[in-house]
């Protein structure tokens, strides 16, 4: 045999039989589990390792906290409350937004078109913001509702509340209803018609067919969508703060908070409760990832386009398309309403003629004259858009190992990023505090501990946008620009980076939108000199501030409408071609 | 010239692993159109990629004409880069974002350093070759699937490789297509003279195709040789059956001379031209094409014939397809149009001697 020749010296690359053959892509994949270990499985182990010793000195292993935490009188009652709370506000969000998506994906009830985007909205109004509009509406001193249910009917008592359990649930599940909603639609749409086509065909009545095979095939996909629900339920703090602490009805996120409201802080026992929630949490988020699972398996049509068989509800879709629009009421038109007219009034008054002679424009230059408001407004653009430059910058590299490279491990990656997925605000909140009070890096208070809190946070979401991408960009794509000359760095900047910009597009600005509204972890990381906008309506709130939070809450919701709007342009632009 | 030695590539399973190329060696000579035939899942794609440099093999080498470009042994191996080969992928891996010209001119643009005035001239060429002038400001996500193959093979072609390597590149189309590119792809293949690697399932492909065919079945290459030999005289059961269509009928050697003999089989016996070596006593499978197999009306004199029921006739426009039982076992026939064949008539087929295909059991 003759000896290799070579075309240009170099071009061998040579590696040890046996041992680890060190490329780029394993130096790169190592930093990335580093960091990402880091970020999400260190504030992990503080939480739990903080659950578990005492505070004082010196420290010792103690399942006290825990013992206080579950000893309280009001133990049973939080554990309820939180699970009824958490069940209700899903069960209300669900059946909303099932209806609505089969109403608007498969009857042909009149301005569907429009209602879909129309309904998204208040996936971007801030929770806080939407659980004040809601009080402006059902409070019994002042709730506009209340107020105009008494002049009606000559009511002696207003008929509703704003501070109970169920208004709770109502609330939250209205908010994230539209999460239902989409979800559910996505669902209904990626169902073959030619699957009821063919049960219609072998004889089975519209009843049988729906009873057998559309609700079979939805089955999956209703079950994981209800567990995300009942996650995000049991994540929620702006409700239970501004609802149920008044009305003294706690749940897991507002013990937190409690806990860490006393003085001196009781972080054993606010990280007791924080393991509670997670543990919850985390049982929600594993029925869920396998339920999907379980729909993936029954998606039997991949992109192929095919429209669904829609029914026609003759006379009755006049019936659907007022629910639609009584839907858009309680969820748009109704709170944002309120959150206006309260902007522009020097005090609270109720709608009238008299009133709209006084309306004004004073809140919104007053709010501006704390200097504290100046301040988070600046703090919240400078960390939404940094979270979002690294989550994404981030994640298009660990996404690309995940799903383009065969690195032995790269499973552990994929878990790391998308762990986040289970901690609520507050409970990341408990497990930074728990670091970085602990460990000797003096950044508690400041914008870097709320930064690291935001980029953990919405790791997950970044992964999602640029792993969906990437599984789309065939991998010979790659292989033709690497048999056509192009070096790894080529390979990257030229076809998988072009490829993917619109994914990064999309997937910051959604980081940046969620960055602006966060306010679970932010109420317990911020400090004076690090305030946020979300932490200062909050405040404002609870210091009375009424018609301030309005006016400021009526600027935010225009500016994060602006921003989703861009969003849902960049994603249609550049995301649907291909 | 590109040859391959003692191939190996595994691939991790659910339990253990796959050896989806089990040692497989042979050489394309310079110029030719090779290529690697057989079923999915058989090793041909794995070893177009080994030979790219898409993957890397456990064991084995791989030459360019005197260059080894990957060997497990001597511990080279050049990353697919800089190998110098032209690819068209099976989903063409047209790039979205680019036009007509940006897909072109890619890899002038990554490798060598041409002025643009070059590249611009070279693309000139290569898109008239394929005929896709003046189409170079199109969006490549605005062709059709025809147009598409063609700018994949323009873009193979533009560096002026070596070898081309082509993996399924006629399978996305439709029927009539497929055959049109059949024609021009032969045509460009051989006015270049560039030495060919083709991946395809589909045997009349290859067999219209190539000067070199290699039947490929669960990682192991079974018989290299040019369409005709292949088609012809298989080598072994799996070659004959994939190969066109085949009846095949186990037998036992009754008596042997030298290149003829005669064999037993359920349908009566048969005299044929053995294969070097058999010896009376052999078990064998008998090979008889449909089209070999002559059908009378009236019992004609002389040997091989055997008496037969027409069961099924199908008239197809080109040929009609009978299914004749004989003694129970069922055989295909295949033949002119002109001719008529009566369902439940009698029969008799006529098999010439050296028509017939011998392989050992």
């Amino acid at each position: 045999m003759q000896e290799p020749a070579l075309t240009h010296p170099g071009e061998v690359i040579l590696r040890p039989r046996f041992g680890v053959r060190l490329s780029p892509v394993h130096l790169l994949t190592g930093g990335a589990v580093l960091l990402l270990t880091y970020l999400t499985l260190v504030p992990l182990l503080f939480l739990l390792y903080g659950s578990l010793t005492s505070t004082r000195d010196p420290v010792t292993f103690t399942f006290a906290n825990y013992v206080r935490a579950y000893t309280d009188a009001g133990s049973f009652r939080l554990l309820a409350n939180s699970m009824v709370y958490a069940v209700g506000a899903a069960a209300i969000s669900f059946v909303t937004g099932t209806l609505l998506a089969w109403m608007s994906e498969r009857t042909n009830t009149p301005l569907r078109g429009l209602f879909f985007s129309l309904s998204l909205i208040p996936l971007i109004i801030p929770g806080v913001l939407f659980t004040v509009a809601w009080i402006f509406l059902l409070s019994p001193k002042i709730g506009l509702i209340n107020v105009f249910l008494m002049w009606l009917f000559g009511l002696e008592h207003p008929p509703f509340t704003s501070y109970s359990l169920y208004a709770m649930m109502w609330v939250d599940g209205l908010h994230y209803s539209p999460l239902a909603f989409l979800l559910m639609s996505a669902a209904f749409r990626s169902m073959d018609p030619s699957l009821e086509e063919s049960a219609l065909m072998s004889g089975a009545g519209l009843r049988q067919t729906f009873s057998r095979i559309t609700l079979r095939l939805a089955a999956p996909a209703m079950a994981s969508a209800f567990f995300i629900l009942f996650v995000r339920a049991l994540e929620t703090f702006e409700v239970p703060a501004l609802l149920g602490l008044p009305a003294g009805i706690q749940v897991f996120t507002s013990k937190i908070w409690l806990a860490t409201r006393r003085y001196p802080p009781d972080f054993g026992l606010a990280g007791a409760y924080a393991s509670s929630l997670l543990l919850l949490t985390s049982i929600g988020v594993y029925f869920y990832s396998r339920l999907t699972r379980e729909t993936q398996r029954f998606a039997t049509v991949t992109g192929k386009g095919f429209r669904p068989r829609v029914i026609d509800l003759g006379r009755w879709r006049y019936l659907t398309a007022a629910f639609l629009l009584l839907y858009l009421c309680l969820i748009v038109l109704l709170p944002l309403f309120v959150l206006l007219w309260n902007s522009l009034l020097p005090f609270y008054m109720p709608p009238s003629i008299e009133a709209l002679s006084s309306l004004t424009l004073s809140n919104y230059p007053v709010a501006f004259k704390f200097p504290q408001t100046v301040r988070a407004i600046r703090n919240s653009i400078v960390l939404a858009l940094s979270s979002a430059a690294i989550v994404m910058l981030l994640t298009s590299v660990v996404a690309w190992i995940v799903v383009k490279s065969r690195i032995r491990g790269r499973w552990l990656l994929d878990n790391l990023a998308t762990l986040p997925v289970v901690f609520p605000g507050l409970v990341m909140g408990v497990a930074l505090m728990l670091v970085y009070l602990t460990l000797p890096v003096p950044i508690y208070g400041t914008l870097w501990i709320l930064l690291i809190a935001y980029v953990t946070r919405f790791l997950p979401y970044g992964m999602r946008a640029c792993s969906a991408s990437l599984v789309q960009i065939h991998r010979e794509l790659e292989e033709a620009a690497q048999v056509s000359g192009a070096s790894p760095g080529a390979q990257f900047r030229r076809i998988v980076l072009p490829l993917l910009t619109p994914a990064l597009l999309a997937g910051g600005l959604y980081v940046v939108i969620v960055s602006i509204r966060e306010l679970g972890s932010s109420v317990l990381l911020w400090g004076p000199g690090a305030e946020v906008f979300s932490v200062i309506l909050f405040d404002l709130w609870q210091t009375g501030l009424v018609q301030e939070v309005s006016a400021l809450g009526i600027l935010l919701t225009v500016f994060l409408f602006v921003l989703a709007t861009t969003f849902h342009w960049v994603s249609h632009r550049y995301g649907v071609r291909r | 010239m590109v040859r391959i030695e003692g191939l190996v590539k595994r691939f991790p399973a659910e339990r253990g692993e796959v050896r989806a190329v089990n040692g497989i060696s042979f050489t394309a000579p310079a110029g030719k159109f090779f290529t690697l035939l057989g079923p999915s899942g058989c090793g041909k794609t794995t070893t177009l990629r080994c030979i790219a440099g898409l993957e890397r093999p456990e064991e084995g080498e791989v030459w360019l004409g005197d260059v080894l470009v990957s060997s497990v042994g001597r511990r080279v191996f050049t990353p697919p880069n800089r190998r110098a080969m032209g690819m068209v992928f099976q989903s063409y891996a047209i790039w979205p974002h680019m036009n007509v010209f940006g897909n072109v001119a890619f890899p002038l643009q990554v490798g060598d350093r041409l002025s643009r005035r070059a590249i611009a001239s070279r693309v000139q060429d290569v898109l008239h070759l394929v005929q896709l002038d003046g189409l170079e400001d199109r969006p490549a996500t605005k062709l059709s699937g025809g147009q598409q193959q063609r700018l994949a093979l323009a873009r193979a072609l533009i560096r002026g490789p070596q070898v081309l390597l082509l993996d399924e590149p006629l399978s996305n189309l439709d029927a009539k297509l497929r055959e049109q590119m059949r024609v021009e792809l032969k045509m460009l293949q051989r006015e270049m003279g560039i030495t060919t690697i083709y991946v395809t399932h589909d045997q009349v492909e290859a067999l219209a195709l190539s000067d070199i065919v290699a039947v490929m079945h669960e990682g192991h290459i079974l018989q290299i040789g040019t369409p005709r030999e292949i088609y012809e005289r298989p080598a072994n059961p799996f070659v004959a059956g994939f190969i066109g269509m085949a009846n095949t009928l186990s037998g036992r050697v009754v008596t042997a001379s030298d290149a003829s003999g005669e064999v037993q089989t359920p349908c009566g016996s048969l005299q044929c031209a053995l294969p070097a070596g058999m010896r009376a006593g052999d078990e064998v499978l008998v090979c008889l094409r449909p089209e070999h197999i002559d059908v009378a009306d009236v019992p004609p004199g002389g040997s091989n014939v055997w008496e037969g029921k027409v069961e099924q006739a199908m008239f197809l426009g080109d040929t009609i397809d009978g299914h004749i039982s004989v003694s129970g076992q069922r055989l295909r026939v295949k033949i002119h149009p002109s001719r008529t064949l009566q369902v439940d008539s009698r029969v008799y087929l006529v098999i010439s001697p050296e028509r017939c295909v011998v392989i050992p059991h």
